[in-house]
């Protein structure tokens, strides 16, 4: 895989990033561009959001007999129904996985943002030391040898 | 004298401008500057400042030598030459926070809003004599500047809100001049917590925003922009992440404020103030130094832009992400 273009977004890049599938030199190319790339840092953001969210779904138990059945070679699935039958519950199987497939896609597609919360001494620190440039050092940066607390 | 200097420099001589015993005078802030990065020095500075209905204070000790400087409280903050910044919380390990390569565009000259007093002769702070600088801002006073008479240092900075009353101040309680003094140790390592500047064009940051605040820089650490507006005197960093606010992490002790149609959150540190709150799928944290009326007219101003909304082909390429991600 070549260097990421300079200017373009990451893409599907982005998933490898997370799967640390990319190369070490990759990597740091692809996280350097998403400290940099708003746009990046957002799909980045939502996609490792949305992989939380499926992580995080219960398991479903399958029926029982289920796998007894899959795996039974003597008593196939479809064997005591004939093809008429396994071609219906085809159909009805396709057409279950079409409506889970397209809910996951308006479900996930348009998921809520994700909780901020910002960590105000950090950010303040920042401050502080930007502020600081160029300006009276005893004014902008003293302030900062006080702990932030707000008397939680 | 570098370009920064000029202006700081032009700054100070254009608020001194309206007051005609100061037009050619002394530029208090710009030599305040100046003295504390050439001046060695060592002693004990008080902060205080109002958090809510009461005053706090913090007793801190400064230590200047060789173009740096350390303040020592339960946090230590150095400035080393060139604008370098290292922070250790609690005694810790050292962490870089800003690169002598970021220094920030000229501040806006602020003459038309603010105007400064003739120096007079002042109390003695830490036993030593004053001259005093008002700060005015049309006929509310906003400040005091204590500058020492012999090196210019600023030895007290009282910050006003409209009735007259202290909000915040930094004054010594004891200083010594020693121009022998060795220049504080620098520490042999820091951790890399600075953040990288960002270009103009790649970020939707407005220019300017309401009261004089006119944009200075642009930063990233991570995942939150920092944007840096600064009217002269007073500065002010709008912070925006991505999000919903997650109200119950912020801390209880805050003033509810409206900023815009949202719902804010103002809290008071020892060097100024913050607002948090959250509009247009992004949560924003305002840090200043400035009058918090001030802060507020400024944040006010900000018009996020509308959350983005992702395409149907990377709505459809995140689904098919999240649906495979449990199978590998």
């Amino acid at each position: 895989m070549s260097s990421f273009d300079a200017g373009a977004h990451l893409g599907d890049a982005l998933s490898a990033l997370l799967d640390d599938e990319l190369p070490v030199a990759q990597a740091a190319q692809a996280r350097a561009h998403v400290a940099e790339c708003p746009t990046c840092a957002h799909e980045l953001a939502a996609v490792t959001q949305a992989r939380a969210w499926v992580r995080a779904l219960p398991p479903v138990e399958p029926p029982f007999g289920f796998y007894a059945r899959m795996l039974d070679d003597r008593l196939p699935v479809t064997a005591a129904v004939g093809p008429r039958f396994d071609l219906r519950r085809r159909a009805a199987v396709a057409a279950l996985g079409a409506a889970a497939a397209a809910v996951t896609v308006l479900g996930i597609g348009s998921p809520a943002a994700r909780p901020v919360s910002p960590t105000v001494p950090r950010l303040v620190e920042a401050h502080a030391t930007s502020a600081s440039v160029g300006a009276d050092l005893l004014s902008k940066l003293a302030p900062m040898g006080v702990p932030v607390s707000f008397g939680r | 004298m570098t370009k920064r200097a000029v202006a700081a420099a032009v700054l100070l001589a254009g608020l001194a401008s309206p007051l005609p015993a100061t037009a050619g005078g002394p530029e208090p802030l710009e030599k305040a500057r100046y003295a504390a990065e050439h001046t060695s020095f060592e002693g004990v500075l008080e902060v205080r400042w109002r958090d809510r209905d009461q005053m706090r204070s913090e007793r801190l000790h400064v230590e200047a030598g060789g173009g740096s400087l350390i303040v020592r409280g339960a946090n230590l903050v150095m400035a080393r030459p060139q604008f370098g910044r290292l922070l250790s919380h609690g005694g810790g390990g050292w962490e870089e926070m800003w690169l002598p390569s970021m220094a920030p565009a000229a501040r806006p000259d602020g003459v038309r809003k603010y105007r400064t007093t003739p120096a007079v002769d002042g109390p003695a702070v830490a036993g030593r004599p004053t001259r005093v600088v008002e700060v005015h801002r049309g006929a509310t006073l906003l400040e005091r500047l204590y500058l020492d008479t012999e090196t210019n240092l600023l030895l007290e900075r009282d910050q006003y809100d409209p009735n007259g009353q202290v909000v915040r101040q930094l004054a010594f309680e004891s200083l010594a001049i020693d121009p022998t003094a060795p220049p504080p140790s620098l520490p042999k390592s820091a951790a890399k917590h600075a953040p990288k500047r960002v270009d103009a064009d790649r970020v939707a940051a407005p220019d300017a925003l309401a009261d004089g605040y006119e944009r200075i820089g642009i930063y990233r650490s991570a995942e939150v922009l920092q944007v840096l507006y600064s009217d002269g005197l007073y500065d002010l960093s709008v912070f925006e992440q991505d999000g919903r606010l997650r109200r119950s992490d912020l801390p209880p002790a805050a003033e509810q404020v409206a900023v815009g149609d949202a719902p804010g959150w103002r809290y008071a540190w020892p060097g100024g103030q913050l607002v948090v709150w959250a509009a247009g799928g992004k949560v924003f944290t305002a840090v200043s130094d400035a009058p918090v009326d001030q802060v507020l007219t400024a944040v006010r101003s900000l018009r996020p832009a509308p959350s983005r909304e992702l395409s149907l082909l990377g709505k459809i390429r995140r689904a098919c992400e999240a649906l495979m991600e449990p199978l590998s």
